[in-house]
């Protein structure tokens, strides 16, 4: 079967037996075909010598061979479609035009037409434009012209005589069959458009394109948007105000109340506007896709129609606002607003073009709301005082569009939880101060955050100012204190969660409550403080072995470690490693001593259990060391004789380990090393657990009743203040007895041989070393250590930023120390300035040769 | 609660060096106080003649400050056989310069690390 159409050829497949042709039918098929299967005709030949860069067109006679399933689809089979010849014929214009303009007047009025008479002028059109001796297609396009136009003024005489009050719905009948119409002449007139029009028509990147308009030179347009300029320019230009004042008085009654009778009249009008302009024909719109709102298509709409709206609108929402001011309440105020703002946007979406959508409701806001901005602000702190969690989501909802409309919410926001933050934690008393502390914040950071994320909707604005203002209240300081609390009631409150005396607290309540530490550990500005308190209070409970559960301690380890990082925690997990260290060492030494026991029966060691631990990891002093903080302790025991029962155990353990570790030394604690003591000189055989000054003083009277404290200090090598303290400690268990009541170095002490106790086993106090002082100088031993440990942190941080910077100015440098430095503590400039100088004298970085520049040492 | 023979004490002979007022007494003496059992506690240090290292001025006990810059670093001791000791890092950076001991001058020569 031999079908005809064009071809469109593409230079790029010649040579190509193998390669497609797309041949265009006349009828609007597309189909690929092989090239091989295609004849071209006999002038193709010319054509293609003839080439100019880009595609062509060639009349072609292809054989399909068989019938294509896809054929039944189509609107014509093929036996039809070779009915009409496609081969160029002398037209007489004027016979052929007779026919074909009543068709185009029928088809415009959506008149019945068969299927044959359509084909028919169809060809005609291509007949036209193709015919010999010169195509007549600009004569063509012309008379389509006129006709439309006359098409056009019928119908506007027509619409000048209906009714005035019928007028809109007139028009929107006559509109939408002559927009049908439009669209089926623009098809019949498919040739036409992609043969004619195509070529003369300016495009959009044409230079020409602007000269042209420059010319004033009328742009050739595709029948069916030349159908509808005529109707936009012929027909609704002269009745433009009347239909835009309907239009207008129709959408306000809508706002006022009362619905209009034929809404989808109104909206089919409105957006009639837009249609108007439509230029892309070939593309029929999905349903539910949307149709891009490009800038030239709706311009028309936005002058003639959109632009009056707006204007109107915003009188009739800026009056309406002034009367509800004066006659509602705020909270009245802010509900009808958004009852309003809501229908308003349903009535944009109903009525209008969706481009419009968005501008309506931005005028809105800004009538109702942004013009009345300071009004809002201006309850927001009572609404806050007061906590009016509905009003305040009202403002919350009504202010977040407007820019920067917030800020004013958020600050009083911030300033009230501050407040209630503060009142909180204030004037607190008591024995569980710490416990007081954790949760009152907790309650005001729980209150608050349900309010952000009830009312506020989890705004990021209010969540830093509900940061910023626990921030304050957690690192305030009272009256009188020099530094802020907080770290230090967080370590105290953690360690009372992790000591073994909390009673009844479940594993899943203690982890919550160590969560609700960390919520407020994140707000703790110096973090190396807390970290200070908890290594110790770590280390207590470790060495004491008084810790709920290893797995809590690590449960909180490992949240700390979340929050602040690996370093952070990295000196309190080496202190879980040496306690897991020294359990192994201690069996082997047990095994150790019960070889020697074996091999040399009759040596006796005092069975041991010993920590070791890896100094400066662990927040302790050996008192006998210089390095001690308290200085007159150190001097008190630094002639410490060991009690003689000790001597072989120590000694052989000192071998033991020096022989597992080469290089170490060891140093004891024995302030911190404690003894089960049996008393077997009593009716009952008491045990009495004491630390080992206390021991050695005890064990002077092994063969002595009443020995002088000074004779006691000569005999342990102890003297002094901490004499007396250790002294007192036995004393207060009466194990010994003194007359005195001031304990002096000549006071006579006695062995008590009638002591009693409630319990079989007791323990001794460590000695307190002027307990007040002694937390006075802990304290200031602590920001002692402190600034030690941040001069450090800052040296690193300083040589880890130039390690990668290479070379930095001295304020970029500075900015980033603060950045790095911030998750501990805040440095102050001069501190940064004299540690940059510290490393420049250690030669880690020097200066450049520029200002201010400092460069990387390798 | 330990059994008898483990709390049995140690014969209370005299540390000459400790206490020297004492008499010699008769070890079959009733002991009017008996060490059960203790728990002892030290910490252990490099054996080292200065704790800090000269040139990087960090205690030895801690990583020197470069590898603090980098975490996971490993970082160890070194001594020479001059006895003194240094950051392993800082000690090699240092013989790239100046084979010579810090703090002595003599020719560096590694006795042992702490690995």
């Amino acid at each position: 079967m031999f079908i005809r159409g064009y071809v469109q050829y593409n230079p790029c497949y010649r040579g190509d037996p193998d390669g497609e042709l797309r041949l265009f039918l006349v009828f609007g098929w597309e189909k690929k075909v092989p090239h091989s299967a295609a004849t071209l005709a006999s002038d193709t030949q010319n054509t293609s010598n003839r080439t100019t860069i880009g595609r062509r067109r060639a009349p072609v006679s292809i054989d399909l061979g068989v019938q294509e399933p896809g054929a039944k689809k189509g609107r014509l089979t093929f036996t039809e479609a070779a009915m009409y010849s496609l081969k160029p014929k002398v037209v007489d214009f004027d016979t052929v035009w007779v026919q074909l303009r009543p068709a185009i007047i029928d088809i415009l009025n959506l008149k019945p037409m068969s299927n044959v008479h359509w084909h028919h002028k169809f060809s005609d059109v291509y007949d036209i434009c193709v015919s010999i001796p010169t195509p007549l297609s600009e004569r063509l396009y012309g008379e389509v012209k006129a006709c439309i136009m006359q098409h056009v003024k019928e119908k506007r005489q027509q619409i000048n005589e209906v009714d005035p009050d019928r007028l809109i719905q007139e028009y929107n009948k006559m509109w939408e069959v002559f927009h049908e119409g439009a669209i089926f002449i623009h098809r019949l007139f498919g040739y036409l458009n992609k043969q004619f029009v195509k070529q003369k028509r300016c495009t959009d990147l044409d230079n020409f394109a602007q000269y042209a308009a420059f010319l004033q030179i009328p742009d050739v347009k595709e029948i069916g948007c030349l159908a509808l300029e005529i109707w936009k320019e012929e027909l609704v230009k002269g009745i433009l105000p009347q239909l835009v004042q309907f239009l207008l008085v129709s959408i306000d009654s809508d706002r006022k109340g009362n619905f209009p009778q034929e809404a989808n009249v109104v909206s089919s009008v409105i957006n009639s506007f837009v249609k108007m302009e439509e230029t892309d024909f070939d593309v029929v719109p999905e349903t539910g896709t949307k149709p891009k709102a490009r800038e030239s298509i709706t311009a028309f709409y936005v002058e003639s129609i959109e632009k009056p709206l707006l204007l109107d609108t915003e009188t009739y929402y800026s009056t309406l606002a002034q009367r509800m001011l004066s006659e509602l309440s705020c909270s009245q105020y802010m509900e009808q607003v958004i009852v309003l703002l809501e229908q308003e946007e349903l009535r944009a979406k109903k009525y209008l073009h969706e481009s419009s959508v968005s501008k309506i409701i931005s005028l809105c806001q800004r009538v109702m709301i942004k013009a009345h901005k300071d009004k809002l602000h201006s309850v927001c702190h009572a609404l806050i005082t007061n906590e009016e969690n509905k009003d305040l989501r009202n403002m919350y909802r009504l202010l977040k569009p407007i820019q920067a409309g917030l800020s004013v919410m958020v600050k009083e926001f911030e300033e009230y939880v501050k407040k209630k933050g503060l009142e909180a934690v204030s004037g607190l008393t008591g024995e569980n101060v710490p416990q007081q502390f954790v949760e009152n914040v907790l309650k005001v950071y729980n209150k608050f955050n349900d309010m952000k994320t009830v009312v506020f909707m989890e705004d990021g604005e209010f969540s830093s100012g509900l940061d910023k203002a626990l921030q304050g209240v957690v690192n305030s300081k009272e009256f009188g204190q020099t530094v802020p609390k907080a770290s230090e009631r967080l370590a105290r409150y953690t360690d009372s969660l992790l000591k073994k005396s909390t009673k009844g607290l479940s594993e899943s309540d203690l982890e919550t409550k160590l969560g609700n530490a960390i919520v407020i550990f994140r707000y703790i500005e110096d973090k190396d403080i807390f970290q200070k308190f908890y290594s110790k209070m770590l280390a207590n409970r470790l060495i004491a072995s008084t810790s709920v559960s290893m797995d809590a301690e690590e449960v909180m380890i490992n949240k700390l470690k979340q929050a602040c990082g690996y370093e952070f925690t990295s000196k309190l997990s080496r202190m879980f490693t040496d306690i897991g260290l020294s359990q192994e060492l201690s069996s082997t030494f047990d095994k150790h001593i019960a070889e020697i026991k074996s091999s040399r029966p009759g040596t006796k060691f005092v069975p041991t259990q010993a920590l070791v631990l890896q100094a400066g990891s662990w927040p302790l002093n050996a008192p006998q060391l210089s390095t001690n903080t308290n200085q007159q302790t150190a001097l008190d025991v630094a002639d410490f004789h060991l009690p003689y029962v000790l001597l072989p155990v120590i000694q052989e353990f000192e071998t033991f380990y020096t022989g597992k570790h080469n290089g170490r030394k060891l140093t004891w604690l024995y302030n911190m090393s404690q003894g089960d003591v049996r008393l077997t000189y009593l009716d009952k055989q008491y045990v009495a657990q004491m630390y080992v000054y206390q021991m050695a003083a005890v064990l002077c009277f092994e063969r002595r009743d009443a020995i002088s404290v000074k004779d006691i200090g000569e005999e342990i090598g102890v003297s002094g203040d901490y004499l007396l303290k250790t002294l007192r400690t036995i004393l207060d268990v009466s194990i010994l007895t003194c007359d005195d009541q001031a304990l002096t170095t000549d006071s006579i002490v006695r062995l008590n041989m009638s002591m009693t106790a409630r319990r079989m086993k007791f323990r001794l106090q460590a000695p307190q070393v002027n307990k007040v002082v002694e937390k006075e100088q802990e304290s200031v031993a602590n920001t002692f250590q402190v600034t030690q440990d941040r001069k450090y942190y800052m040296e690193c941080a300083i040589v880890r930023i130039m390690k990668t910077r290479k070379v930095l100015k001295h304020n970029a440098l500075v900015t980033e120390i603060m950045d790095q430095t911030k998750g501990r503590f805040t440095p102050d400039v001069p501190f940064i300035k004299k540690s940059i100088e510290d490393l420049i004298e250690k030669m880690y970085i020097q200066r450049t040769d520029q200002n201010d520049e400092y460069q990387y040492l390798a | 609660m330990s059994t008898p023979s483990n709390s049995a004490g140690t014969p209370m002979e005299e540390d000459s060096a400790s206490v020297q007022k004492q008499k010699t007494s008769n070890p079959t003496e009733t002991r009017p106080f008996v060490l059960k059992k203790w728990n002892a506690l030290a910490t252990w240090a490099w054996d080292v003649e200065c704790d800090t290292c000269a040139i990087c001025r960090v205690h030895l006990m801690e990583e020197c400050l470069r590898c603090q810059s980098e975490p996971n670093s490993e970082c160890c001791v070194v001594w020479g056989d001059c006895n003194h000791s240094f950051h392993h890092c800082c000690m090699t950076q240092w013989i790239r310069q100046n084979n010579r001991c810090p703090l002595c001058q003599k020719d560096w020569v590694v006795s042992r690390t702490s690995k």
